[in-house]
C-alpha cells in the first residue's frame, strides 16, 4: 500500500504538463485557426437578394404587400399543384422579411399547421375508397345485401375508423364523425348505394377510450401518384421543419408526432390484413404477423420463403428463434442422414449488453463460455471454436437464444473462477459422451483459495489445475475481472471491509479521482 | 476550480454554438489531458504541440455534429480525433524518415525513445517502457491525463475492473523497476 502510493507520487510529478504560458501560447494558435462563427442574419433584405430562386425583389414585394390575385389563390395550393412552388416562395420571402421572434414564431406555426392541413387533405383524397364496384346489381335483394354487409364504427380518441364489408370486398375510411347519426350520415355519403336503413340495422358502432393504433384499420390500399402526392407533401413539411425551428424545440417534436400520426402505415403500399388480434403484412410465402397479447407479451413472426424467425417478448425478456425450413426438410429426408445428436444435448446463449453467455447440456454436464458473438452464426462459431467435435447441424439443431437488455452479472454466467480455454484437447468427446473435462468432476476448493500474491494459484494438483495452466495471462486477467468486479458490488451493497488483499483495488485510485 | 459533469455538458454546448469564450474554458479544462498523453506517444514536444492545435481546432469543427450524452462519452469523442492525429503524425514520420527505421508506435523501439525525453524523468520513462502497450496507456491516462478508471475503460474499451487490475499490476512492476 505504502509503495502504491509512492510510485503514484512518482508518476504524478513526473507529468510533462504544459506550462500555463505555453497554454496561452498554444490558445492564441488554436484561436487563429478556428474556424469563423456563422454570420449573423442582417436585418437588411441582402440575404433575400443572393437567394439563387429569387425573382426580382419588385415583383414580389408587390405580390407580398400589394396582395394580387395570384398571391392568395397560391396560398391554397397543394403539393403537386400548379402555383405551389410561388406559394411556398411567398412564405419564405414573408418569413425572411419578418424580423421579430415573435411575429416570426407565429408565421412559422401558422405555415405548419398549413402544410400539416394541406397533408390531411390529400391523405383523405387519396386513402378514402369508394366502392365502385357496389353497383345497384349487388343490392337488389335487400336481404341478400344485409346478410352480406357488415359496418363497424370505431370511436377512438383521435379519429373514427369504419370498417365496411360487403361481400368478399373489404373498405374502410377514417372520419371526424363521433356519433351514430353523423356516422350513418358519412357511410350514405361514401356508399351511396345502401339505403339508410339497410346502414342502420348493420351497423356496430363502438367507442374505444384511447388513440388509434395501425392494427385497428383493416385493408388500406393507395395509388401509386397517391402515394407520390403524400411523400411530396410530408417532404416539404419536414424540409420547412428543419428549415424553421431549432432541432430542441419541442413543437417541433409536436408536429413531427402528428404528421407520424397522419401517415402510419399510408406512405407504403403494404398489403395490411387483420385476422382477429393479428397483422399481417404480405403474403403467405413472404410476411411479417404482428401479434398483441392478452398478458402484454407480443410476437413477430417473420416469414422469407424457407426461412422463419419468430421473435416473442415478454416481460422485458426477448426470445429469437430461428430456422431454416429448407434444412429442416432435408434432416427429416430419411433418404438424407439424419443429424445425430448427443444424449442430452442442448445448447442456449443469452446475449447481454456486454458480453454473450453460452451453455453446453450434455447429459449431466454442463459447460459454459462467454463470447463477444451476439448474432446466431458468431453464437455458432463460437461454440464449433469450443467444442470442434460438435457440427453446425448440431448446434442449429438446438440453439436457442435469449437476449437480455442488461450488461451480465457475475450469477449469469454461472463461471467458476475457470473459463474454458478454446483447446481441442479439452473439448468432450461429445459423441461418446465421455467428457475429458467437466467442472462437476474438478476441485473447486482449491479455487476458492485466496492467493496473496495476485491471487493466482501456484500450485497445481488436479486434472483442472493442469488445465488452468495452460490459460493465457489474459484468461487470467479476465478471472481477476470477475472477482473484482463481484467485490466491488459487493462493497458498494453492504459497506464492508473486505480483508481480502484486494482491498488495495476498493479506494485503490478513487483518491485521484 | 473542478469542473464537474454539469459544466463541462454546457461547455460543450456553448462552443458547439460557436462561442469562443466557453471553447477556451474547455481548452483550459482539457488541454493538458490531450497534451500529456500525445507528448508520450510522441516524444516530441514540438510535434505534440502542433497535433494538440490541430486536435482542438477539429474537436470545435465537429462540435456542432456532436450530441452530449456523458462527460465520459465527450472524453471518448475527444480521444478518438486525438489517435487520429497520431496516426496522421505517424504516417508523416515515416514518409518523411523513409530510409531510417520506420517509427511503428506499439514497437519497443518507440518506448526507447520515450527515454530520451528530457521532459519526462529518465528512470520513470524508463521504467514505463519495460510495460506492455496497454498498461503503459493506462498508467498515463490515468497518472498523466487524469482520466478516470472508468472514463479509461471507455477510452481503451475495457471494462473498469480490467483497467483496474492491469494499473495494480503495473504499478506493481514499476514499482520493482524504479527500486521503490
Amino acid at each position: 500500500m505504502q509503495d502504491d502510493k509512492h510510485i503514484k507520487k512518482i508518476l504524478d510529478t513526473s507529468s510533462p504538463v504544459l506550462s500555463e504560458e505555453a497554454q496561452n501560447q498554444l490558445w492564441n494558435k488554436i484561436e487563429a485557426g478556428l474556424p469563423a462563427a456563422a454570420p449573423i442574419p442582417s436585418p437588411y433584405l441582402m440575404n433575400v437578394i443572393f437567394r439563387k430562386t429569387m425573382t426580382p425583389i419588385a415583383i414580389l414585394l408587390a405580390l407580398i404587400l400589394g396582395g394580387g390575385a395570384t398571391a392568395y389563390a397560391s396560398d391554397a395550393a397543394k403539393p403537386g399543384d400548379l402555383l405551389f412552388p410561388l406559394d411556398r416562395t411567398i412564405e419564405d420571402l414573408r418569413l425572411d422579411l419578418t424580423f421579430s421572434d415573435a411575429a416570426r414564431a407565429d408565421l412559422v406555426n401558422k405555415f405548419t399547421e398549413e402544410r400539416l392541413s394541406e397533408l390531411r387533405e390529400i391523405i383523405d383524397e387519396e386513402v378514402s375508397i369508394s366502392p365502385d364496384n357496389a353497383s345497384d346489381s349487388n343490392v337488389v335483394n335487400a336481404s341478400t345485401t344485409i346478410d352480406q354487409l357488415e359496418i363497424d364504427a370505431e370511436v377512438f380518441v383521435d379519429t373514427t375508423v369504419i370498417k365496411l364489408k360487403l361481400a368478399d370486398q373489404e373498405f374502410y375510411f377514417e372520419t371526424t364523425a363521433t356519433t351514430r347519426e353523423d356516422i350513418l350520415a358519412e357511410v350514405m355519403v361514401k356508399f351511396p348505394v345502401l339505403r339508410y336503413e339497410q346502414i342502420d340495422q348493420t351497423l356496430e358502432f363502438m367507442i374505444k377510450d384511447r388513440a388509434s393504433r395501425e392494427k385497428d384499420r383493416g385493408v388500406i390500399s393507395l395509388s401509386d401518384s397517391g402515394r407520390v402526392r403524400i411523400d411530396k407533401a410530408v417532404e416539404s413539411l419536414i424540409s420547412f421543419l428543419d428549415k424553421t425551428t431549432p432541432s430542441d424545440d419541442t413543437s417541433r417534436d409536436n408536429v413531427l408526432a402528428a404528421l407520424t400520426r397522419e401517415v402510419a402505415g399510408v406512405t407504403e403500399p403494404a398489403e395490411v390484413t387483420r385476422k382477429n388480434d393479428q397483422v399481417r403484412i404480405g403474403d403467405d410465402t413472404s410476411r411479417v404477423d404482428i401479434r398483441i397479447d392478452d398478458d402484454g407479451g407480443s410476437q413477430i413472426e417473420i416469414r422469407e420463403g424457407d426461412k422463419h424467425m419468430k421473435i416473442e417478448e415478454k416481460n422485458g425478456e426477448i426470445k429469437v428463434e430461428a430456422d431454416d425450413t429448407s434444412v429442416k426438410a432435408t434432416k427429416e429426408d430419411p433418404e438424407n442422414n439424419e443429424i445425430a445428436l448427443p444424449d442430452g444435448f442442448d445448447i442456449n446463449a443469452t446475449v447481454f449488453n456486454d458480453i454473450t453467455v453460452v451453455t453446453i447440456k450434455l447429459d449431466n454436464d454442463e459447460f459454459y463460455f462467454e463470447t463477444s458473438a451476439t448474432d446466431r452464426n458468431g453464437i455458432i462459431d463460437a461454440a464449433l471454436e469450443q467444442f470442434p467435435a460438435l457440427t453446425v447441424e448440431q448446434i442449429e439443431a438446438k440453439l436457442s437464444i435469449t437476449i437480455k437488455y442488461r450488461d451480465s452479472r457475475f450469477e449469469d454466467s454461472n463461471l467458476p473462477s475457470e473459463v474454458i480455454t478454446s483447446l481441442a484437447t479439452t473439448s468432450p468427446d461429445v459423441l461418446t459422451n465421455t467428457p475429458v473435462y467437466s467442472y462437476e468432476e474438478s476441485n473447486y476448493s482449491e479455487y476458492k483459495k485466496e492467493d496473496n500474491n495476485n491471487g493466482y494459484k501456484t500450485d497445481y494438483n488436479t486434472e483442472a489445475d493442469e488445465v488452468k495452466n495452460k490459460e493465457s495471462e489474459d484468461t487470467q486477467i479476465e478471472k481477476q475481472e470477475k472477482k473484482y468486479a463481484e467485490k466491488y458490488r459487493q462493497e458498494d451493497h453492504n459497506k464492508k471491509e473486505d480483508k481480502h488483499e484486494s482491498d488495495d483495488y476498493e479506494n485503490y485510485g478513487e483518491e485521484d479521482d | 476550480m473542478k469542473t464537474g459533469d454539469h459544466d463541462i455538458r454546457d461547455l460543450v454546448k456553448a462552443s458547439a454554438a460557436g462561442d469562443a469564450n466557453s471553447y477556451k474554458k474547455l481548452y483550459e479544462y482539457l488541454v493538458n489531458k490531450v497534451y500529456v498523453y500525445v507528448q508520450f506517444r510522441t516524444n516530441s514536444r514540438d510535434a505534440a504541440t502542433d497535433i494538440t492545435q490541430e486536435v482542438f481546432i477539429d474537436l470545435f469543427s465537429a462540435l456542432p455534429n456532436f450530441t452530449y450524452q456523458s462527460t465520459g462519452q465527450f472524453y471518448s469523442y475527444l480521444f478518438t480525433i486525438t489517435k487520429r492525429k497520431l496516426a496522421r503524425h505517424y504516417v508523416d514520420q515515416k514518409l518523411r524518415k523513409s530510409e531510417e527505421v520506420e517509427f511503428d508506435e506499439n514497437s519497443p523501439t518507440a518506448s526507447v525513445c520515450i527515454s530520451t525525453n528530457t521532459e519526462v524523468d529518465h528512470d520513470v520513462a524508463t521504467a514505463l517502457d519495460e510495460l506492455e502497450n496497454t498498461a503503459r496507456e493506462i498508467v498515463v491516462l490515468h497518472h498523466w491525463s487524469r482520466y478516470t478508471f472508468g472514463e479509461i475503460a471507455l477510452l481503451l474499451n475495457m471494462k473498469e475492473s480490467a483497467v483496474r487490475v492491469r494499473h495494480h499490476r503495473a504499478l506493481k512492476l514499476l514499482a520493482t523497476n524504479l527500486d521503490v
